[in-house]
């Protein structure tokens, strides 16, 4: 019985914890509304960047209704290493070029 | 015994964790996947099967007659993982992680020091695990 409540209890706070970082990730991006910025290649995959973007609007104006290829993307994370800036943490919005 | 306990219950908070993670945010999951390099044409079959697949290692761990079958899928799952790590790093291609939750906020290097750890756990969980369970003492 008792091996029973404790792998209970072990899914039942791995189930918590998910839930709860990914409301808190959610909500933390939704009300700060500032984000890391990548340059996307045509099929969406951020590009590594030598300097860093952090700001709430998009700094290369490119639509969120463009027909285009995608242009850039908005996360709430980066890594860095010698090559440059990484996209990391959650995708918020893809933008991408007008036509 | 208990060692073998809190290994298979380290694996089963980490598959657990991770695959609702992964299904809590599924349509970014669906695109990071997308925009992996050499799993685009499987992409579609891997956005669940991941998921599944870690759910059911956690089932065969939490079940006690199963639970070396789950510690060979769990290692088998974590060698994969760490392998794809291994050679998205040697490749030079940098990509964020589409690991589902606190995860997926680690670089790759530490990512794969993490998976290296849990396929430690995995590997400590088999030696220590009972290959038969008595469950009636006669």
């Amino acid at each position: 019985m008792k091996p029973r409540i404790l792998g209970l209890a072990v899914v039942v706070l791995a189930l918590s914890l998910s839930a709860y970082t990914t409301h808190v990730e959610t909500k933390k991006s939704e009300k700060s509304g500032v984000y890391y910025w990548f340059q996307l290649d045509a099929l969406g995959v951020p590009q590594t960047m030598p300097n860093l973007i952090y700001q709430s609007n998009d700094p290369y104006w490119c639509s969120f209704i463009g027909l285009g290829f995608y242009c850039v993307g908005a996360y709430t994370s980066y890594t860095q290493d010698e090559y440059g800036y990484h996209a990391a943490g959650y995708l918020v919005t893809r933008h991408k070029h007008l036509l | 015994m208990w060692i073998a306990d809190a290994c298979a219950y380290s694996l089963v908070f980490l598959f657990v964790y991770t695959a609702t993670a992964k299904l809590f945010q599924f349509s970014l999951f669906q695109f990071q996947l997308d925009s992996f390099p050499w799993l685009q044409h499987v992409a579609a079959v891997l956005v669940w099967a991941v998921p599944v697949l870690e759910l059911a290692a956690a089932g065969l761990l939490l079940a006690r007659r199963l639970r070396r079958t789950g510690l060979y899928v769990s290692l088998t799952l974590m060698v994969l993982f760490t392998s794809y790590i291994s050679l998205m790093l040697g490749s030079g291609k940098h990509l964020p992680c589409s690991c589902g939750g606190v995860v997926g906020w680690m670089t790759w290097r530490q990512h794969l020091v993490f998976n290296l750890v849990f396929t430690g756990i995995a590997i400590v969980g088999l030696v220590y695990s009972p290959s038969k369970i008595k469950f009636y003492e006669t």
